[in-house]
């Protein structure tokens, strides 16, 4: 189910309801699970029982693993969890990828193998659920958590609909805890849940699909040379459509929870005013950054060891969260580009990092916008359809197209794609160190109601193409 | 810091919006915009889950644009109150064999397809209308269905819904311009017919349409178009197909919708039809009307070059049915 539909608005007005009006809290978070199995189910319904396969294997495996006397039993149980959470990952968002490149290689070196395809069908939403039931065992195998007391609480942890399919990825002791107690209906939750979602259907719906996504598409739906302006253009107006589409269901999921009494971690705060990659990710996805640093950076060694084992182990991170995004090669590149410039960057730190001249806040502006326009050139390997398309894409930006360009532009679509940048570079830079409670408080409280009906008028009364969330095919 | 007082902003939100919206739906009225539905895949979906439905003596029609804004199911119900037909054209997306193809191989039906092609279409391995049919067997759940019904109803009612006529066109308009924007002259229904009102059409921009489309094809005339022996050859993929549905029961009927008087000069050079489209009908014994052999069908205006006022859809319907008439009939030995 799509927050920008319909169905979501009732099914959603429902589901506060009736949730507020069950008086026994047990009896809420049965309604609350169930719920969330509808919201899930009505996409394709057999697969919520990988959902289930998912949370009953963790559930088990990390049970286990705290009642193991021994490292070894502890490592076994750990593994058949890693087995099972990855092995359903690896089958249906890789399946294809490694049985593609595995006929390639074979015939390669002359070996003909020619399978038919898979066509596996990717289950939404199964590269955020494996991570956050991921998370849970290891923490509890790392000594960090202890079992939760409780198959309920662990169920709808997994399943929570306002974060099941694109995330946030939340970890198991924020959300456990907020479990224990009963939540009250408070207005206020109410006001400002429902005002961020009202802010995500705007970047989703207004800003994203209406407005952006028309220009992503006249650059990366034909294949052909793009004009250096077609290639700016529209690498631009994806950088702000993937921002907008992701971060939209992210402020859509958090407002969706506070309604119903949940906090849930925010999952981007203004990463275009970043300077340099480590601030980058430090905005930007920020609960898979974490997750990644914390289960897989950490566990490689981190900065523990030698420089140069620091900076393989943040390829690796970066190179799998590429391949996180994306069964294809133009993902890890993306990645591996990414972990190239945290290892430069990290290497510039050490050896400039003490000038005073970074302090100065015309410098910080510049280097931020380097780190942007560096950003943007990258999500050109993120959302390209080839290879190839990426180089004729890049190769116009620098003009240096050696073909005529048969892509081109119109300068309405160019000039509304700049002024949109413009406007989100300008917002992100001004609010880059504030909170959006904060942004909010600081308004008075018409100007709030003014910006509401604004963006709820754009939302109701500028249509485009019915489009999924990008991030749902993760 | 103070807390917010929400009370007060969604109590002037929604108020403030309703203000919105009323003078939006105000202006885009009185500027002669309508309500229009959504032609997407949802759409099509929708009509498509109707074969199930449908029994031997019904009409499913395919093909293009050209079958959208020329035929009137009105007519169609009102000469055939019995049988049921479904529109199953897709504007702009090619050949329409990949529709055929799921009819054929994933449903049961066995009555009249009605087609509509041209001599390129006939041979195009373009499978452009194949992404509704994906669509339809994978992505239209239940929920989206649902959903789908709810717009639906809703843009039949309400004009600021029109994608034509958002509001980012209705201020630009009025910022840039001083005034309303003008109405577009086309709008669905939900039986996805298209209705063309060139009477509220620019009369330049329809020019510039008229002229480009009818440059195109006289470009087309100055190039090689294959030999009709090759030409046959590349549709014989129709073939299989039409048999295998000729087996079961059902009947085939192809059609060449009316262009224009100018660009009909250019097309019949192209592919003449004594070279091209009979030796094709006949080498698949399909029935078939291709509207040049028919005055009644080829005199209409069509100011774009290919599509029909809505004035003249229920006319051309009539005129059609009544030269359809032979490969309609009831057969007696079919069962429904």
């Amino acid at each position: 189910m799509l927050f920008n539909s319909y169905t979501f608005a009732i099914f959603f007005s429902l589901v506060v309801i009736t949730y507020y009006s069950i008086k026994p809290w047990r009896g809420r978070k049965i309604f609350l699970l169930v719920v969330s199995y509808i919201f899930y189910a009505v996409w394709n319904p057999p697969f919520v029982i990988l959902l289930w396969i998912s949370t009953i294997a963790d559930w088990q495996f990390s049970k286990s693993i705290a009642n193991a006397k021994q490292s070894a039993s502890k490592q076994i149980f750990l593994i058949a969890s890693l087995v099972v959470n990855l092995g359903l990952l690896g089958f249906f968002k890789y399946g294809n990828f490694i049985l593609e490149n595995t006929i390639l290689l074979l015939n390669t070196i002359g070996i003909e193998y020619n399978p038919p395809p898979a066509d596996i069908i990717l289950p939404v939403g199964i590269s955020f659920y494996t991570f956050q039931t991921l998370s849970y065992t290891l923490d509890i195998y790392f000594g960090k958590t202890k079992p939760w007391h409780s198959f309920l609480d662990f169920a709808l942890y997994v399943t929570f609909f306002p974060q099941l399919v694109a995330g946030p990825i939340v970890r198991s002791d924020d959300f456990l805890q907020q479990c224990e107690s009963k939540k009250i209906f408070v207005w206020s939750n109410l006001g400002w849940g429902v005002s961020l979602i009202t802010l995500g259907l705007f970047q989703k719906v207004v800003i994203a699909d209406a407005l952006l996504a028309p220009v992503t598409e006249s650059l990366y739906s034909v294949s052909g040379i793009p004009s250096f302006t077609a290639a700016w253009g529209g690498s631009l107006a994806f950088t702000g459509q993937i921002f907008c589409d992701f971060a939209g269901y992210s402020t859509c999921a958090i407002g969706t929870a506070i309604c119903l009494g949940f906090t849930l971690p925010r999952n981007f705060h203004f990463p275009y005013a970043a300077v340099g990659f480590s601030d980058f990710w430090r905005r930007w996805h920020i609960t898979l950054s974490t997750w990644l640093r914390d289960y897989l950076y950490i566990p490689l060694g981190g900065n523990r060891q030698s420089n140069l084992r620091t900076q393989i182990n943040l390829m690796i991170t970066m190179l799998l969260g590429g391949l996180w995004h994306g069964a294809a090669w133009t993902f890890v590149i993306w990645g591996g580009l990414h972990g190239i410039y945290l290892v430069v960057e990290r290497y510039l730190k050490k050896i400039l990092g003490h000038q005073v001249i970074w302090k100065f806040s015309g410098v910080r502006l510049l280097l931020a916008l380097f780190t942007f326009a560096l950003t943007c050139l990258t999500w050109v390997f993120f959302r390209a359809n080839s290879f190839t398309q990426a180089l004729n894409i890049i190769r116009a930006m620098f003009n240096l197209s050696s073909q005529p360009a048969i892509i081109n532009i119109s300068k309405q679509s160019l000039l509304t794609t700049v002024a949109i940048i413009l406007a989100m570079l300008g917002i992100h830079l001004l609010f880059r160190d504030k909170s959006l409670e904060e942004i909010t408080k600081s308004f008075p409280w018409w100007v709030t109601s003014l910006a509401l009906t604004a963006m709820l008028y754009a939302i109701a009364t500028l249509h485009a193409e019915d489009r999924s969330f990008i991030y749902f095919q993760f | 810091m103070k807390p917010i007082n929400w009370l007060n902003i969604w109590l002037l939100t929604p108020a403030l919006l309703l203000v919105g919206i009323f003078i939006n739906e105000v202006l885009l009225r009185q500027a002669k915009h309508q309500a229009s539905i959504t032609s997407n895949a949802d759409l099509f979906c929708d009509v498509y889950s109707q074969i199930k439905q449908l029994g031997a003596y019904d009409i499913v029609l395919l093909g293009a644009s050209r079958m959208q804004t020329g035929l009137d199911l009105q007519v169609f119900q009102k000469k055939f109150p019995n049988r049921k037909s479904i529109l199953l054209a897709q504007s702009g997306r090619g050949t329409s064999y990949p529709v055929l193809e799921d009819i054929v191989n994933n449903s049961d039906f066995k009555g009249i397809v009605i087609i509509d092609e041209t001599e390129q279409t006939l041979i195009s391995q373009d499978y452009d209308q194949k992404g509704f049919i994906n669509h339809c067997h994978n992505n239209f759940s239940v929920n989206r269905q649902l959903n789908h019904r709810i717009s639906v109803w809703l843009e039949s009612k309400f004009v600021f819904l029109n994608p034509e006529s958002n509001s980012l066109r209705l201020w630009g308009n009025l910022v840039t311009k001083s005034q309303l924007p003008d109405p577009f002259y086309t709008k669905t229904i939900s039986t996805r017919e298209q209705l063309t009102d060139y009477a509220r059409a620019d009369n330049k921009f329809l020019q510039e349409i008229y002229d480009s489309r009818l440059k195109g094809v006289k470009n087309m005339a100055k190039q090689p178009f294959l030999t009709p022996e090759k030409w046959l050859q590349q549709t014989e993929h129709w073939q299989s197909l039409v048999d295998k549905f000729h087996s079961r029961g059902g009947r085939v009927i192809f059609v060449r919708m009316p262009i224009s008087q100018d660009r009909w000069k250019f097309e019949r050079q192209i592919a003449p039809r004594e070279l091209y489209w009979k030796p094709f009908v006949n080498k698949l014994n399909v029935p078939s009307v291709y509207f040049a052999d028919y005055p009644d069908l080829s005199n209409f205006n069509l100011p774009d070059t290919s599509h029909l006022d809505m004035r003249d859809k229920s006319a051309f319907t009539k005129a059609f049915l009544e030269k359809m008439s032979n490969h309609l009939k009831v057969n007696s030995s079919t069962t429904n």
